[in-house]
């Protein structure tokens, strides 16, 4: 230890520890306001573009990157509405940076054990690097005074929050740039602190953490990454020669304009090396785990995980993390941890990779480190180590050529690396009607290579060799006869069948039921084809006296049924193959067309005419063959009352006869409409009342009415009656009643109950009411029978729609005032009091 | 002699008791309870009037009877109850009234046509206790070149405005629809 003393050590690691603290609890991601304004990204073609779409959106602009892409600044209520209209919120990444463990004021190389882990020295006899190659570390900065750094750092060193180009603008102010710097880059052989990975090289310096905002003390916001820092970094790696991109930062967003940004790197041929994350969880981080980027698990002295590494199937590769000595600003050391750690070893050892053989593709050295790492847990590739811990002797000394598999228009097999004196071996190529016979080093075939047996010494291109398919043609015939021909792949077949008698072919087909021909059929696979064949129809002729009386035609083969002509007309007494009526026809199988002819005997025919009621015979006559009969005058039909018939001709008009006939007359039904009508009936009835059918007037007994439907008077409907007039089968005439039963309307009887209704003043009148059949009595106005006068009570129901009212007429009338004393005069005399 | 005094005064008392005037309102007569408000043409029972005097049940008879049910109007019975010397009377008054709506019933019609076809409106018949002319309004009408069912309302009015209705159902059929 130099004279660093224990006070200092204890300040420095509380302020660290809070410093690592405050990372947790202010990863915005897990911190959203909804009113807060957000951060957002669009690609865009120009700075025109980016303030054009500030209005259009009304977003307020922050930066436009040459790159193609702008910033923005919004409100966070607005996010899913600008999302949609393809902005991009910006993520936040932080330095993938576990702790620190102690600082190292008198730092040792032979602290560093990574170099022995990961076979360093050994490496270092094969290159130490070259300062031709550029790695780029998008960081924090770096200390730019570091002893350990002189002449190191590249003047095209950026810094992509404020686009400034040069040393001045990339002073480390978190400590983490430097750290991740030291592993690429510390000096060899310096007599101080320690070695880098690389002995040479030129580190591209991308300084990209936000500013701390001392507005918020317990926040250290210069720990944290904007995507849109990160990716302008990325570009302009790209853009000024990088051959590594080293990332020890890491977020949760997979910003897809970052994914766009490392895939145009890994286009350019740069390899971008991330950090898996620090939060001992299987979280994906990004950029690490986006498909591009080499994501790099952190492993400790024995060469196992760290308890803080991130693992998933993303990971690709592991690399000590753990109590890294490296360099920290103020020309200082400390000893770290963190993925942060592991990320550089990998980017440094690539760095060497490239040095020592230059124009590696981002796959060759892929290959190169995965296949020599040192396998951990479980065998292959696992989520924790990846292909296993880096090993940069074994990388660098791995010789593989390049085999490319020229498969002659077989299924496209990928180049695949080898390593020289190993044997190798792929899936055989397939090839449609080929089958495939073995690899040749020449396009002559003159040089067989067997794999799993032969080695190759240089790059080499293997060529496939194929021997052409045969199939056997299976072939149906006349009868279900079975032929086979067996052809190469492709011949066209389309010979024909052997001929059969009596049959013409038509063709091969697909299937027994002929359904699909198979004309000019390709031979692809085994197959089997039908022949179809059609029988040979041939025509006979029938003559009689010089003219052909009939003709049909017959299948091959066949024995004919000969010609029997209408008995009426003639009798056959036989058939002749000559005119002559010499030779005799026997009927035999018919092998071609054929001309007979008969000898006949003629005879007489009965004609009958009937009349109109098609039984009385009206006239009967014999005729023969040939001769005409005059049809007799039309009988008449008399008419009904509704219908009438006018003679319209005879069953059979022809007049020449040629077989027995029987002859009818037929006439024209003429139906009078007018004399059939609906007879007027009460059809709109009460609920309930009975209802009688009026039916219709008809008065033809040649005619029959026929009724359906009926009337159910208890329920509320309409029903019809359908009358149908028929002339035997004939539907002459449909007429129809509709009958309606509709509510009835309910009768209110209302009786008045007896009571006194002439009254005298000063009388009580007693109201008695009254009773309805129906519904409730209200009972309207009063008697007063102080005041003489005439009073109307009513009486009034209200029962469904209607109103009832029946009065009564009250009357009080003055009282009579009898004069008392006249009364008594006039008595007087008549009263007798003793 | 003062008892003997005493008891042929007592006789006297009864006997001229026997020979007493009258007196007026121990004579009652009153109205049998009936219904005084009848439809005009109806029929009409008179209740009649009872009568009195003291336990004395008396009959009252008719003394002016103006009724005459087929006139609308107010008409009087006068009931009178005489006893010896005394009568009295009293008044019935009676009102004839119309209350009572028309009665109508439908025509049979053919109220079933055919799209296109003619419907002739049968009518009803109306008859009204007031005997005298019934209005009778008809409401709704018929299309007959347009399938449907229509109500016709016939409205019968009376001379007091009393009022009854009664509906027809027409129906015209297309017969493709059967």
């Amino acid at each position: 230890m130099r004279g660093m003393d224990v006070k200092k050590i204890i300040l420095l690691f509380v302020t660290i520890t809070s410093t690592i603290f405050m990372l947790w609890v202010t990863n915005p991601s897990f911190d959203v306001n909804i009113n807060e304004s957000i951060d957002l990204m669009r690609k865009v073609e120009s700075y025109d573009e980016a303030i054009q779409l500030s209005y259009i959106y009304d977003v307020d602009f922050i930066s436009y990157s040459d790159y193609g892409f702008a910033t923005y600044q919004s409100k966070a209520n607005m996010t899913s509405y600008l999302i949609d209209e393809g902005f991009i919120e910006e993520g936040i990444s932080m330095q993938a940076f576990y702790e620190i463990n102690s600082h190292m004021d008198d730092p040792y190389s032979n602290q560093q054990y990574a170099i022995d882990l990961m076979e360093l020295e050994s490496t270092w006899n094969y290159s130490t690097g070259s300062t031709s190659i550029v790695i780029a570390i998008i960081d924090s900065g770096i200390d730019t005074d570091h002893e350990e750094f002189g002449g190191k750092i590249s003047p095209l060193s950026y810094n992509s929050r404020t686009k400034q180009v040069g040393l001045s603008y990339i002073e480390d102010d978190t400590g983490h740039g430097t750290m991740v710097a030291g592993i690429i880059g510390a000096k060899h052989n310096n007599f101080k602190g320690i070695k880098g990975v690389m002995a040479q090289t030129t580190l591209l310096i991308i300084k990209a953490n936000n500013l701390d905002n001392p507005s918020t003390p317990d926040q250290d916001e210069s720990t944290l990454y904007a995507d849109s820092s990160i990716i302008e970094g990325i570009y302009y790696a790209v853009e000024h020669g990088a051959h590594v991109i080293n990332l020890s930062l890491g977020g949760k967003s997979a910003n897809p304009l970052t994914e766009e940004a490392v895939e145009y790197a890994t286009s350019q041929g740069v390899i971008v090396v991330a950090a898996s994350g620090n939060d001992g969880t299987n979280e994906k981080l990004y950029p690490a785990s986006f498909d591009d980027v080499i994501s790099v698990s952190s492993v400790g002295q024995t060469k196992l995980i760290s308890s803080f590494s991130n693992f998933n199937n993303k990971v690709d590769i592991s690399a000590p993390g753990e109590a890294i000595v490296t360099t920290y600003t103020d020309n200082d050391y400390v000893s770290a941890s963190g993925t942060s750690f592991a990320a550089p070893q990998v980017s440094g050892i690539i760095g060497l990779l490239l040095a020592h053989k230059p124009n590696q593709t981002p796959a060759e050295i892929l290959h190169r480190i995965t296949t020599t790492a040192m396998d951990q847990g479980a065998i292959g590739k696992d989520d924790y180590y990846g292909y296993g811990v880096i090993n940069a002797y074994q990388a660098i000394k791995l010789d593989y050529f390049i085999v490319t598999f020229d498969t002659q228009g077989g299924t496209i097999i990928d180049s695949i690396m080898v390593q020289s004196n190993q044997t190798f071996s792929v899936t055989n190529p397939l090839k449609e009607g080929y089958t495939f016979e073995g690899w040749y080093l020449d396009q002559a075939y003159t040089q067989p290579f067997q794999m799993g047996v032969n080695y190759i010494t240089a790059d080499t291109t293997l060529y496939a060799k194929y021997q052409i398919n045969h199939y056997t043609v299976t072939l149906i015939g006349f009868n279900g006869e079975i032929s086979t021909q067996t052809l190469p792949y492709q011949t066209i077949f389309n010979d024909d069948p052997d001929q059969v008698i009596g049959y013409h072919f038509m063709g091969w087909f697909y299937q027994s039921s002929f359904d699909t021909p198979a004309v000019n059929h390709i031979v692809t696979s085994d197959i089997t084809l039908y022949a179809k064949y059609e029988i040979n129809i041939y025509t006979i002729f029938y003559f009689v006296d010089g003219n052909k009386v009939f003709e049909e035609t017959i299948n091959h083969g066949e024995i004919p049924n000969l010609y029997e002509p209408n008995p009426y007309q003639m009798t056959i007494l036989g058939w002749y193959t000559d005119s002559l009526l010499l030779f005799p026809y026997t009927p035999e199988a018919i092998t071609n067309h054929l001309v007979l002819y008969g000898k006949v005997d003629y005879t007489m025919l009965h004609v009958t005419y009937y009349d109109y009621d098609q039984t009385t015979v009206l006239l009967y006559e014999v005729v023969s063959f040939g001769e005409s009969v005059s049809a007799p005058e039309a009988p008449i039909k008399p008419s009904s009352a509704s219908l009438s018939f006018v003679f319209t001709g005879w069953s059979d008009e022809s007049s020449i006869v040629t077989s027995n006939k029987q002859i009818y007359p037929i006439y024209e039904l003429i139906y009078h409409p007018d004399t059939i009508y609906l007879l007027p009936g009460i059809d709109t009835i009460n609920l309930g009342d009975d209802w009688t059918d009026s039916s219709i007037f008809l008065n033809d007994s040649a005619l029959r009415l026929e009724l359906t439907g009926e009337v159910d008077v208890l329920t509320i409907g309409r029903y019809l009656i359908i009358y149908r007039i028929y002339y035997g089968d004939i539907e002459l005439d449909i007429f129809v009643r509709s009958i309606h039963v509709i509510q009835k309307e309910e009768i209110i009887d209302i009786t008045i109950q007896p009571s006194i209704t002439t009254l005298y003043q000063g009388d009580t009148y007693i109201e008695k009411g009254a009773i309805s059949s129906v519904g409730e009595v209200v009972i309207i106005g009063e008697v007063d029978t102080q005041t003489p006068g005439i009073y109307q009570i009513i009486y009034q129901v209200m029962y469904r729609d209607q109103i009832r009212q029946k009065s009564l007429y009250v009357y009080v009338l003055e009282r009579e005032v009898i004069p008392i004393d006249t009364l008594y005069v006039s008595k007087e005399n008549e009263v007798v009091i003793s | 002699m003062k008892k003997y005094l005493l008891s042929m005064i007592l006789l006297m008392l009864f006997i001229l008791s026997g020979c007493i005037k009258p007196q007026e309102d121990k004579l009652s007569i009153s109205l049998n309870p009936g219904v005084d408000t009848i439809e005009i043409n109806s029929s009409y029972i008179d209740p009649g009037a009872k009568a009195s005097y003291g336990f004395v049940e008396l009959t009252a008879s008719i003394y002016i009877n103006t009724l005459d049910i087929t006139q609308l109007g107010t008409y009087e019975i006068v009931y009178k109850v005489t006893y010896k010397t005394i009568e009295k009377e009293v008044k019935r008054i009676i009102t004839v009234v119309d209350e009572t709506p028309p009665v109508m019933t439908l025509n049979p019609g053919v109220d079933t046509i055919l799209l296109g076809g003619n419907w002739i409106d049968a009518f009803v018949s109306v008859s009204d206790n007031s005997e005298q002319e019934v209005e009778i309004a008809i409401l709704g009408e018929v299309d007959t070149q347009t399938a449907g069912i229509y109500i016709i309302t016939y409205v019968a009015t009376d001379i007091s405005g009393n009022e009854s209705r009664i509906m027809r159902y027409v129906e015209v059929i297309d017969l493709n629809t059967i």
